[in-house]
This record gives C-alpha cells, structure tokens and sequence, in this order.
C-alpha cells in the first residue's frame, strides 16, 4: 500500500515541472509576448546570453557569495543554536535579540552593511549570514531542546566519553533540525543573495536583473531566473535530497 | 569462602527531586559478588530510582554506595538495560553494541547477538526489530563493556508474557555463562522467583526493605511448578503488603 503511494508519488512529481512549464507556456499565448515570452523564447535567450554574455559567471559569482553566506550563517547558527537551547540562562539573555534578528527586515541589514562596510563583497555575506543565523539558531535551539534524556542517560551510564557522545548520540538526533535549517536557509539565502545584489554589487544574478529591468526586458530577467532555478532544482534533487536518504534513511525503519 | 562484597548499599536518606518527603531512609544492604538480586515492590517505591543511584546515574542522596569498593559514580562502566530497550536508532544492532563498547570488536558483537538468537539481524535497524528482539540487542550490548555489575531495570515490562520466558531463558543463560553480579527490578514475583537468588522487597513511604530472602533452590531445577510456588510466597506476602 505504502510502496503504491511512494511509486504513484514520484510519478506525479514527475509530472509537476512539465505542468508548470506548459501553464507559462499557455499564458504566454494569452498575454503579449512582451510581458510574458515563452519558455522556448526565454530558454533560447538563455544559451544566447550563456555563451554569449555573463550568464555563466553571473552564476557562479551569486552562487559563491551563497555558499560562503550559507557556510557561515550554518556554522553560527548550529553554534548560537546549541548555546541557546543547552543553557536557559543564554536562552532567556538573548530572547529579544533572536526575535529582532527573526523580524528586522533583511533590507534594513543590507542597507547597514553597505553603509558601515561599503559596497564590497564582505557586507553582502555578512548582511546575508546575519538575516540568515538567527533562523538557524531557533531551528537548532529547538533541537537541542528536543534531545531525548534517555539517551543522555544511556551515555552516561555507559561512561561514554564526551566527544563520542557528541557523535553517536547527540549529532543524528540534531541532524534532521540541521537539514532543515539547511533547507529553509538555502531558499532564503537564494532569495536574499539576490536582492542585495541589485542593491549594490558589481555583478551576479541579482545584478543583471537589476540592469535587465532598467530596460525592462524581461526576457533577459526570466532567462537569468531560468538559470538560476535550474541550479537551485539540481542542488535540491542532486544534493539535498540524496543527504536527507542517507542521513534520515533510519527514519523510515 | 566468604565471597567479597559487589554492592554496597549505605544510604542514609534519598529525597523525592523538587519535593519535600524522603524516598528513602536508612537503607542499607549488602550484595556479593556473583549474587543474584531481585528488588521488588509496588510502583513508586523507589525501585528504578535506587538501581541508578547503583549505576552512578544519580548521586543525590546522603550516604554511600560501593560498587566493587568504589563510588558507584566512579565504578567500572556496568551493564545496564533500562525499562525501555533505549537502542539507538540510527545505528543497527552490531554499532548499538559498539556505541557503548568501542573495544568490542563486529565479530564479537555479532557473536554477542548470535547468543542471544538473533544472528541474521546484526545489520537490522532498532525500528525493524520486534520489541522482544530490542530487548535482546540490549541485553548484549550490556553484556559487550564485560560487566562485573549487571543492572536490569523492569527488562520484562511491557512485553507479551509469552514472550517473557523466552527472555528469561537469556538471562539465566547469560547468568550460567558470564556470571555478573546481577540487579534486577521487576513487579512480577515470578521473575524474580525464575531468576534470583535473592530477593528482596521494598515497600512504604520512606521505602523500607520489608523482606530479604534467599532462595535456595538452584536455577536449574527451578521448573514451572517450582517457580510459580516461589512466587506465590514472594507474591502471597507482597499483596497482604501492596
């Protein structure tokens, strides 16, 4: 019954992108073709600009900029997180810096950044990591909350020592509040990569739209976005998806 | 010869965790090595609660308790399965065996499940395992560290009572075989009546120990009739009490 489910589900998200595309594809015959082109015109305009213009190291620069964000925003947070929920008394001191750094709009960092640090590549991985870490934290804080005594107690009655205790014990109960935190950062930081680098960066994704739509094509801002999700889609099936099966698998026992 | 002393219980009073009241007051036993205790009692009396204070899980009370002439926090690294089999469940039977005991070897811990018959399932995660077949992976993962103490909190609680003299069978092969020093709680008089030789009962509001028997008829002549007749004496004498 389980495995029909599991077979029938792979196949209707298999048909879920072919039915987005051709949605875009029957509203693009609706509407002018300048608002809304088709995915065939935008898909062509997209190897234009791959082989002839930026689109590759646009790419690569965006991806960069999030991955450091990303790898910076993981480690502090899984740390700040870990504090958090390990020790009340830090938890209750830094309750309303955590809810402030959930809710102050990420413009208002990048803004700041850029003020205090100036338009250079640091201030929009630090504007990033910062609106990016207290999500982390409060992910991981809840982790670190839900750690089963029993198993504490299980170490300690078995002498474990710490570091092995950290490993076998504490690691795989956090690691399905780590994948998540990975994976609600990764859209975030997607997102918001973008948006500072309209704001002011010297190329990227974000960049690009930003000049595409001064001349309002949105040909070129759809083919750039094309690009951009085909990469996000690959890291999620290529990458996240395969960590989650051999990090979770037991889950299913 | 005299046998040297396992287990040595001094406490003084043990107090309820954020409650006024004491657990215990004056409560004070001895175990040799080897001895085969069972601690019974109703619920609540306090059972659990002085199985880890032996196991150095808690240390808050006033007095002593000697493991093997040591502080039970400091003792050697006992045997313990707890009231739920408490396996790891991202890890299969054989890494559950190693988490607790990285000395033992995949070969021994397949050897160590193998007596407990589960060969075949070494490689099986927690959650496809039976609640039966948990029981035994802990049984052998307390077994791997060598314990000179072996703690069984309830390891016959919740399961089909059919099932429960199979694992009987395991505990009193692992006694016949390894010979630990054995604790064992239960609420059933019949276990410790199939497994102990001696047996004592806890009971009242601070515990008291009411009874210390010792059951001197040997495990291996101990059958079915002979078995429920014990527990009859345990059970008869715990009931006019619980």
């Amino acid at each position: 019954m389980t495995e029909t489910r599991n077979d029938t589900g792979c196949w209707i998200e298999a048909v879920s992108l072919p039915l987005l595309v051709l949605v875009w594809y029957v509203l693009a015959e609706v509407v002018d073709h300048r608002l809304l082109p088709t995915p065939l015109a935008v898909v062509a305009e997209m190897w234009k600009l791959a082989t002839e213009r930026d689109l590759i190291a646009d790419l690569v620069k965006t991806l960069t900029r999030a991955s450091w964000a990303f790898v910076a925003a993981m480690s502090l947070g899984v740390l700040l997180g870990a504090l958090l929920g390990r020790f009340w008394m830090l938890d209750r001191l830094f309750a309303s810096w955590v809810l402030i750094g959930l809710n102050i709009p990420a413009i208002v960092v990048a803004i700041a950044c850029y003020i205090w640090l100036g338009l250079s590549e640091f201030a929009l991985i630090l504007a990033v990591t910062i609106n990016k870490t207290p999500l982390v934290t409060v992910t991981m804080r809840e982790g670190v909350r839900a750690l089963d005594p029993g198993f504490a107690e299980l170490a300690r009655a078995y002498r474990m020592p710490f570091w092995r205790k950290v490993r076998l014990v504490v690691v795989p109960q956090l690691m399905p509040f780590a994948l998540t935190a990975a994976r609600t950062g990764l859209s975030l930081i997607w997102k918001i990569v973008l948006v500072f680098e309209v704001l002011g960066s010297d190329g990227g994704v974000g960049f690009r739209i930003g000049v595409f739509f001064q001349n309002f094509n949105i040909t070129g801002i759809l083919a750039y976005t094309l690009a951009f999700m085909a990469v996000v889609i690959t890291f999620e099936y290529l990458v996240m998806r395969r960590l989650e099966v051999r990090i979770l698998g037991w889950r299913r026992a | 010869m005299a046998k040297s002393i396992a287990v040595s219980v001094q406490v003084q009073a043990k107090r309820f965790l954020g409650a006024t009241g004491l657990l215990f007051d004056k409560l004070e036993f001895e175990l040799a090595e080897g001895d085969v205790l069972a601690l019974i009692g109703p619920s609540g009396v306090g059972k659990s609660t002085l199985l880890r204070m032996i196991a150095g899980l808690d240390c808050s009370y006033e007095g002593d308790i000697l493991v093997h002439g040591q502080p039970a926090a400091n003792a050697p690294t006992p045997g313990f399965v707890f009231q739920d089999p408490r396996l790891l469940p991202w890890l299969d039977a054989v890494a559950n065996i190693r988490a607790v005991s990285p000395t033992t070897t995949d070969a021994e811990a397949i050897e160590l499940l193998a007596g407990m018959g589960l060969a075949g399932y070494e490689r099986t995660l927690p959650g496809n395992l039976s609640g039966g077949m948990q029981r035994r992976v802990a049984l052998a993962r307390a077994l791997a560290v060598g314990p000179r103490l072996l703690i069984l909190d309830e390891p016959f609680v919740s399961i089909d009572r059919k099932l429960v003299r199979g694992l009987q069978d395991v505990v009193a092969g692992i006694i016949e075989r390894h010979r630990p020093t054995l604790i064992l709680v239960s609420h059933e008089p019949q276990d410790a009546a199939c497994l102990a030789d001696r047996v004592i009962q806890l009971d009242g509001r601070p515990a008291q120990i009411i009874s210390d028997d010792r059951i001197e008829i040997s495990r291996s002549v101990r059958n079915r009739d002979v078995i429920l007749r014990i527990a009859d004496q345990l059970g008869g004498e715990a009931e006019a009490n619980w």
